[in-house]
């Protein structure tokens, strides 16, 4: 069963929680918006939203999950997506 | 000669702008029967909200190819090379296997890169039931019943059925294996699936969050020509970060000569239009608060020699007001043979928050009937003007 959920990991356990997503069907490829406090580089946060199979997100336990879409999940955590430099 | 009629334009319409061949792509959210929810077209689009994971190009009207399968009812044996612990009995294939076996339709090539129909009637009994249509083993969903799959070959082969290691025991019945020819989108990561809404007149389009939600097709084969038309309709609702409708390539620019992009926004403007040959050619609408629901549409010739000529917009059927020029010119050769990436650039960044009704794409110039045509059906999905 697909849940709604919005994830963010800290960077550090960013290819952590790839790993383990990536091990069930429809998890491989998350985590791969960037986000910091600023919005500049280098990324402090990852982020994924959507619907998302049930197992993954209860694998994920060293992400905060949130029922939240991700602006508003983004904005209680004092973080933007980061803007690459080139256009 | 409908626009004179005064009808609406039919699906025949947008169908009949690739008759001689032209390559592209044509999206419709408002048509059901091209969405599922998973990448592998297991699970149909039924109802608003749900994830599209795999949108069907309509612009070849979905026809599918020949039957590929021969005796996929398996009255006799015919057409089947069976490993040990298959077998065909009472009108079905059956496997009743304790390790890695194979049942093989013998003429039922399938080729890298096209995408199939798989479905058969499956009666399930245990263990983990395959098959494989062009490289990469499908896991078929372990229940009794009419099983549908759609994927794309990633290696050429013929269709089989087949087993883990551990063994399975299961009967199919009703096999068939149909090309599905077009250049379909599709996300297999779950999380970044666009999701189909339905706005206030009552029109479909696919909703992209702004964060990690995007679509791409494999690569598209634009190599034979300089001229590209693309229509959408769209709407973006932020104007914060520049970001990409549809951009053919992982990024438009003098580093993928032939490719071409559709920004919205792309600061410190509204709606961008990006080219690239040998070098970049770029040109911009109004301010970026243009937020309101838009048909764009955009002649792209790479054959031309000044940005003005290489890229020749329209936005809501007229030449926009605002038009920059940002750069160029593209300078010449033909287009590339690259994804087209949806909603996201190369699939990582730039993401487009809103709404896209429409998406049609063409690997040919298009004179100004056509251009009005494409526009009017992107209007009547996104009435937009």
């Amino acid at each position: 069963m697909d849940i709604f959920a919005t994830i963010i990991v800290t960077a550090d356990k960013a290819e952590q929680a790839r790993t383990l997503a990536a091990q069930f069907t429809g998890g491989d490829g998350m985590f791969t918006s960037e986000l910091s406090a600023t919005g500049n580089a280098p990324a402090t946060h990852y982020i994924s939203s959507g619907w998302i199979p049930a197992e993954i997100v209860e694998a994920l336990t060293m992400c905060a999950v949130s029922e939240l879409p991700p602006d508003e999940s983004m904005t209680d955590k004092g973080l933007k997506p980061c803007v690459p430099s080139a256009t | 000669m409908f626009m004179l009629l005064g009808a609406l334009p039919k699906d025949y319409y947008i169908n009949s702008l690739f008759v001689s061949g032209e390559q592209g792509i044509w999206l419709d959210p408002s048509d059901f029967s091209t969405l599922y929810q998973d990448a592998a077209g297991t699970t149909p689009v039924t109802a608003v909200g749900q994830p599209v994971g795999l949108a069907l190009d309509k612009r070849l009207g979905l026809a599918l190819g020949a039957e590929l399968v021969t005796n996929g009812d398996f009255d006799n044996a015919d057409g089947w090379v069976l490993q040990s612990e298959a077998s065909i009995s009472s009108g079905s294939l059956n496997f009743n296997a304790t390790a890695t076996r194979t049942a093989t339709a013998t003429g039922a090539s399938c080729v890298s890169g096209r995408w199939y129909v798989v479905e058969f009637d499956l009666t399930y009994t245990s263990g983990t039931a395959r098959f494989d249509a062009g490289g990469g083993t499908t896991t078929i969903t372990g229940s009794t019943g009419h099983k549908k799959y759609i994927r794309q070959a990633t290696g050429t082969n013929a269709f089989y059925f087949s087993c883990a290691s551990a063994g399975a025991v299961y009967s199919v019945d009703n096999v068939t294996v149909r090309e599905l020819p077009g250049n379909h989108a599709y996300q297999t990561t779950s999380a970044s699936r666009p999701t189909l809404q339905q706005d206030s007149n009552g029109l479909y389009y696919l909703n992209f969050d702004g964060t990690d939600d995007g679509m791409a097709t494999p690569s598209i084969d634009f190599t034979g020509t300089d001229k590209m038309t693309v229509w959408a309709g769209a709407q973006s609702a932020s104007t914060a970060d520049t970001a990409i409708i549809a951009e053919l390539s992982s990024a438009t620019g003098a580093g993928n000569p032939g490719s071409m992009a559709i920004l919205w926004p792309r600061l410190p403007y509204a709606v961008n239009f990006a080219l690239a040959g040998a070098a970049l050619a770029s040109r911009s609408t109004s301010a970026p608060a243009d937020t309101a629901r838009l048909v764009i549409s955009c002649a792209f010739d790479l054959s031309a020699s000044a940005a003005v000529d290489e890229i020749k917009p329209k936005v809501n059927g007229a030449v926009p007001s605002l038009l920059t020029v940002d750069a160029g010119p593209a300078g010449t050769g033909n287009y590339g043979s690259y994804p087209l990436y949806i909603g996201r650039r190369g699939g990582t960044t730039r993401p487009f928050n809103g709404r896209i009704y429409q998406l049609i794409v063409r690997g040919a110039a298009s004179n100004a009937g056509q251009i009005a045509a494409g526009e009017a059906w992107c209007n009547s999905k996104a009435r937009a003007y």
